[in-house]
């Protein structure tokens, strides 16, 4: 990376270089409260894309959103978006001129303003152009009916159109979205959730999402952050982060997780008590494989080359069950399998791990 | 970097800090009034240091102590009985189905713009141990009512005409509470007086706090109603002696320790208020109208808006009628008033609009969102006006004015300056109740989508707040109605007013004059505050 | 040029059309307020600044705005006057300093025309206009002069008492049988004169005397001598050491008032005289139109009207006739002594404060 930041030149606006990405962080630091620190080294958003900043409440994903918003500047670093920094040494640019839009938690209307007063707020209001802008956006979000309602009069979800609708508004460089689906019902969010994500997709805009719920970000999202304890743990596509996590952590926080020890030998293989399984990386001596559930194969015995086990509890979901099982060598391991099949407890399966699996070193103590 | 950590925040140049640093375009405004605020502090502290030494040693004699006593003991009492009268009567404009509320706003508010000293006349005049109640009972054979002088009369008439402070304050705070706490409040007359004090009480105190210490300093600097009720204060002290020995460096002296005794309810107003932020975390922000059914309890209800309406305005009302009634029957003609009654209007509502769009927006607006000494600083300097007798604002103002902003004095603009030290801070507490229950997101929201902070204060905020601006406008505009000294000494040569002309009439007992000021003082200032309160529906 | 103003100054507010008619009715207002006070600066511009004598006056508009009125019809000299509390009035010229605007101060009491000439603000009058006057009614430096008299009388209820009840001086208010019903305003200033003269008189030991025995015999507090007045014609209290005036218009308005003046039989400090009086300030800027005041205010025209209206006692020779309900003051047993033996305002006031009278 680029050494201290300090020694770069000055706000100058040639001075992309070193921002690969449509929104590009490095090396920024702030703490609060002098408890939580975030520090992120190297941050890229590509132009066009959703990207979710996932992690815990508390973690600081809040904090990067702000920071990037400028309603909280970073101590130190630079943030860049489209090429111009906006917050580096000696430069801040304040939040109204980043020509960064935000979807507040919650919202954060304004409650003297009808739904389309909102939405025109953002507009230069002398302009021909801000009625047709504002008609469009409601159009957009489907809320043409409701423009002359106020906030008071609307919906949660309807709520959470407007914000969408208002920070849109103005065309803004990037949108950011702080948690917008949390105040809302869990049966309202799945229908919101693809509802967003059609407008999003409709404008092509460039957008933050934070959300501490993996489902959420999963879903939603073209590349995903995982953010702990102040720092980005990874980042790639949901598929990356899902199959391929880059530490126990990662691995813990998004879905169900496996560790089964084993030996490795510099080899892809790992010997372990479910024989000899294909991993990701050449390591050597003890380690942890990490299997998801759904990689971990249960049927009824009948293949004599698979490991056996016993069903100690079945969670059956509709979709699917999630079995917990009991391997003859001692260990516990989650498996899920289709909804199909009955399984009972105490009933005793084969087990089979299918894929290539990541590897961890092994916990020392 | 480290030797950074040590400058505070809001110094530090423009780069890293944007957000703790105070936006210059707020803070110059404000320190700018607060400072000019401050003035009548700075005079007597130049008056004070001419001081001869007798003063010192009159100053710590037992009898200053026992007056002193007495003052706290007043505070103390019209405390404890103004939010027993207004608690109950903001919740029943607020939350009840009684039939209009918003008229009874107006009345039970109206009070605030009696005199004190016609306050305490009427009072003595009606229920004086030989007053019109006293004459209208003397067929059942009472020679004699119990004396209304001293501590009781002092309590009752400060009470009536400062419960207006709190009452307008709550009010606004309890219209601006979330639906959650609506509904709390509806469960109040099921579930009993606990509520109360659990639920509403600890989500009204920054309102209770900033009504209290209106109310504490309006008794402090008040020497009209208690010397004429005769109960001696440490300002009706101040004052007399300063009326008969014109010593102004004792009086500076003596006025210094009122100023500390401000600071001190100052202390406790931020203890009082508390740190806790009352911002709504929803999304709903709209205020809907539910109301309490009070079955049976309304006529306590009434019984209660009546009395208190009956007390602040009827009083006045009546007596003021019975002097015009034997004046007229006597001879004496009507003046006619209108020239002062529209210099009271126009002088009041300029006050009141100036002290709200100038001072208290910037200043609330630095207290509530940067929670820091020097942000709260300004708002608080504007309490030292409120809490120094007008007589002091006044000369302190001549000072200033004559020997050193000629253009300036004896006209208006000096005049409103005034109006400005002594109730600039009645408009910035209820803009602090209501800033705090708004989400400074919404702030934030405004600036993503374009606007410097100071526009969105203008363009999203201060609508926002609109019932506190209302409210504090409200007060000051009453309070400006009634103002006499700084009126007297500051006002253009020959500029008069309705409280002017009350004054000028009564002081001689000419009150058959000072009747028909008195009542259209009433009226005009009912109408105008219902005119204030009509902008609240948005 | 209010539209002009606000158009250019809140057109300027990008902002909701509520923030521009707010903008503009706060513009609306100052331009109101500006045009309703100009006249008086208006009129008063093209006069040169000499021509506008500027009177202080703590002495009440009720009672004086007439004869100022007639001044000036009489000269053709423009008057402002600013009315206030005397003490407030003198208090403004002393913290105005030499800007002061004002050129002459009329007041209703003797200490503050003192404390004004003590502290050097009034200049000398005249000897001619000193000549206008019995010496005894003007300041031992020519600083200031009395325009009126106004005596010290005990008001009493007529329903409770008739004139051979009442105490031949104030002493005999000590009395067990006055206990609770006597009524004072120790703040005053016109009292506080009666306590200097009461000092000056019968010694320093005989008014503490008085004074303890006052406070002893429960006497009743007021702030000022209406409230005395009011309270002894309620028959609050029954008698009341005021000065001799307000009764005058308290029975004007209200002829079934029930209280009448009494004149202490015996000659004392109970029935000494007071003036209210002018002075000219010595920063005056129209000092000639000053003096024509001063003067204005001892012609016999202003005299009649002191004493037909406001019930004071003429102080320039001249032969009137009183109006009902008034003594003449030559029938009066008035004490011997001159009103500038009367200036150690400060000894009363600490010999006040010992007894407890100022709590």
């Amino acid at each position: 990376m680029s050494g201290d930041p300090s020694d770069r030149a000055v706000g100058s606006g040639a001075d992309v270089s070193p921002f690969a990405g449509f929104l590009s962080i490095r090396q920024v630091r702030k703490g609060f409260d002098g408890s939580s620190l975030v520090r992120i080294g190297e941050f890229d958003v590509v132009e066009g894309e959703v990207m979710a900043l996932l992690g815990p409440s508390g973690c600081g994903k809040t904090t990067t959103l702000r920071m990037v918003a400028g309603l909280s500047p970073p101590e130190s670093g630079s943030i860049a978006v489209a090429g111009r920094l906006l917050d580096g040494p000696g430069v801040y640019v304040p939040a109204e001129q980043r020509n960064v839009g935000m979807v507040f938690q919650d919202y954060a209307l304004f409650p003297h303003l009808t739904v389309e007063g909102n939405i025109r707020f953002g507009l230069d209001s002398r302009s021909a152009n801000s009625a047709s802008r504002a008609r469009d956006m409601m159009e957009l979000t489907r809320l043409t009916h409701l423009a002359d309602r106020r906030p008071a009069e609307l919906s949660g979800g309807e709520q959470q159109r407007t914000a969408l609708a208002r920070s849109l508004a103005p065309n803004p460089h990037l949108l950011l979205l702080d948690e917008p689906f949390s105040s809302l019902d869990a049966s309202l969010r799945k229908d919101l959730r693809r509802e967003v994500r059609r407008i999003l997709q409709a404008t092509g805009v460039t957008t933050i999402l934070v959300t501490h719920d993996q489902d959420e970000a999963l879903s939603m999202c073209d590349r995903l952050a995982l953010i702990l304890d102040g720092e980005v743990q990874q980042v790639g596509t949901p598929r990356e982060l899902y199959w391929s996590p880059r530490n126990e952590n990662v691995a813990r926080f998004i879905g169900d997780v496996n560790l089964l020890p084993g030996t490795a030998d510099g080899s892809l293989v790992v010997d372990s008590v479910l024989g000899r399984l294909p991993v990701q990386k050449a390591r050597t001596g003890p380690v942890q494989v990490m299997l998801r559930p759904e990689s971990i194969q249960v049927s009824y015995p009948e293949d004599q080359a698979s490991v056996m086990a016993r069903v100690l509890d079945v969670e059956y979901y509709g979709h699917d069950q999630v079995l917990n099982i009991h391997l003859q060598s001692g260990e516990e391991l989650l498996a899920r399998r289709d909804a199909i099949q009955p399984f009972l407890p105490g009933q005793t399966v084969s087990v089979r791990p299918v894929g290539v699996f990541p590897v961890y070193e092994a916990n020392r103590g | 970097m480290s030797k950074l950590l040590f400058v505070p925040m809001w110094l530090r140049p423009q780069s890293r800090s944007g957000q703790a640093r105070l936006p210059a375009g707020l803070v110059l405004p404000s320190v700018l009034v607060a400072s000019l605020l401050l003035l009548p502090l700075g005079y007597l502290v130049f008056r004070a240091t001419g001081v001869e030494p007798h003063v010192w040693r009159d100053l710590w004699s037992p009898s200053t102590l026992r007056i002193l006593g007495r003052s706290l003991l007043l505070v103390i009492g019209v405390n404890a009985s103004v939010w027993l009268l207004s608690l109950p009567l903001a919740w029943l404009v607020v939350f009840s189905d009684l039939p209009g509320r918003k008229l009874w706003t107006v009345l039970v508010a109206t009070p605030l713009v009696v005199p004190s000293y016609i306050g305490a006349y009427v009072l003595i005049a009606m229920y004086g141990p030989r007053g019109l109640l006293q004459q209208w009972l003397e067929p059942l054979g009472i020679e004699r009512l119990p004396s209304l002088y001293g501590y009781p009369g002092a309590l009752i008439a400060i009470t009536l005409f400062t419960y207006p402070y709190l009452f307008l304050g709550l009010r606004s705070a309890m219209m601006s509470l979330d639906q959650s706490w609506l509904d709390a409040a509806r469960t109040l007359g099921q579930s009993g007086w606990k509520t109360l004090g659990t639920l509403l009480l600890p989500v009204l105190r920054p309102a209770l706090a900033a009504g209290s210490v209106l109310v504490s300093l309006y008794v402090l600097s008040d020497f009209g109603a208690v010397a004429l009720l005769r109960y001696t204060t440490f300002t009706s002290a101040i004052y007399l002696y300063w009326q008969s020995s014109l010593d102004a460096s004792a009086a500076a002296l003596l006025m210094l320790v009122l100023v500390i005794f401000t600071m001190v309810l100052m202390g406790l107003e931020f203890v009082l208020r508390g740190r806790a932020r009352i911002a709504r975390t929803h999304a709903g922000t709209g205020r809907t109208v539910t109301t309490v059914r009070l079955g049976r309890w309304k006529y306590a209800a009434w019984l209660l808006l009546g009395g208190t309406v009956f007390m602040g305005m009827g009083n006045p009302i009546i007596v003021s009628l019975i002097w015009l009634v034997k004046g007229l029957a006597a001879g004496a003609t009507l003046q006619p008033v209108w020239q002062a009654m529209g210099n009271s209007l126009l002088v009041s509502l300029l006050a009141a609009v100036t002290a709200v769009l100038v001072f208290a927006v910037p200043t609330a607006y630095l207290a509530e969102r940067y929670r820091k000494l020097s942000a709260r600083l300004p708002a608080r300097a504007a309490y030292i006006g409120f809490g120094m007798p007008g007589i002091a604002v006044a000369l302190s103002l001549v000072f200033f004015g004559a020997r050193h902003a000629p253009w300036v004095y004896q006209t208006v603009y000096l005049l409103l300056l005034g109006y400005m030290v002594r109730y600039a801070s009645l408009a910035v507490g209820p803009l602090r109740t209501q800033l705090s229950r708004i989400n400074p997101r919404m702030e934030e929201a405004g600036r993503l989508l374009g606007f410097s902070e100071i526009r969105v204060l203008w363009r999203v905020t201060a609508p926002v707040a609109r019932g506190g601006l209302l409210t504090g406008g409200a007060l000051v505009f009453l309070s400006t109605m009634k103002e006499l000294p700084v009126t007297l000494l500051l006002g253009p040569t020959g500029f008069n007013t309705l409280a002017t002309r009350i004054w000028s009439a009564t002081e001689e007992a000419f009150y058959a004059r000072a009747a028909a000021p008195t009542l259209i003082l009433l009226l005009v200032s009912a109408l105008g505050i219902a005119a204030i309160f009509s902008g609240e529906e948005l | 040029m209010n539209g002009y103003l606000s158009q250019t100054l809140c057109g300027s507010l990008r902002g909701t059309v509520a923030s521009r008619l707010l903008c503009g009715f706060f513009l609306f207002l100052m331009a109101g307020l500006a045009a309703c006070t100009m006249p008086v600066s208006e009129t008063a511009a093209p006069a040169p600044e000499s021509q506008v004598l500027v009177v202080y006056s703590g002495r009440n508009e009720n009672l004086v705005a007439p004869v100022i009125e007639s001044f000036a019809a009489e000269t053709g000299i423009k008057v402002e006057v600013r009315y206030g509390g005397t003490s407030a009035m003198a208090a403004t010229i002393l913290e105005e300093g030499s800007n002061s605007p004002a050129d002459v101060f009329y007041g209703q009491d003797a200490g503050a025309l003192g404390a004004l000439a003590k502290a050097g603000r009034l200049q000398a009058l005249p000897e001619d206009v000193q000549s206008l006057v019995d010496p005894a009614w003007v300041a031992a430096d020519g600083s200031w002069i009395g325009t009126s008299l106004r005596a010290r009388v005990l008001v009493y209820n007529t329903d409770e008492l008739t004139v051979e009840d009442l105490p031949a001086n104030i002493h005999d208010l000590t009395n067990e049988q006055w206990r609770g019903r006597v009524g004072w305003a120790p703040t005053n200033g016109s009292f506080q004169a009666f306590v200097t003269a009461l000092r000056v008189l019968e010694g320093e030991e005989e008014a503490k005397a008085w004074l303890e025995g006052m406070i002893a015999n429960d006497v009743q507090v007021y702030p000022k001598n209406t409230p005395i007045v009011a309270a002894t014609g309620a028959g609050e209290i029954s008698v009341g050491l005021v000065n001799h005036y307000y009764l005058l218009r308290f029975l004007a308005e209200d002829p079934e008032f029930k209280a009448a003046n009494y004149h202490f039989a015996e000659s004392g400090p109970g029935s000494m005289v007071n003036v209210a009086g002018a002075g000219i300030v010595d920063s005056c800027s129209n000092c000639e139109a000053a003096e024509a005041f001063v003067r204005y205010l001892l012609s016999q025209e202003a005299q009649d009207y002191f004493l037909s209206t406001t019930h004071e006692y003429p102080v320039a020779d001249g032969q009137v006739e009183l109006p009902s309900g008034a003594v003449p003051l030559d029938m009066v047993a008035l004490p011997e002594i001159d009103l500038s033996d009367l200036e150690d305002l400060e000894g009363t006031l600490a010999l006040l404060r010992a007894v407890g009278a100022l709590e």
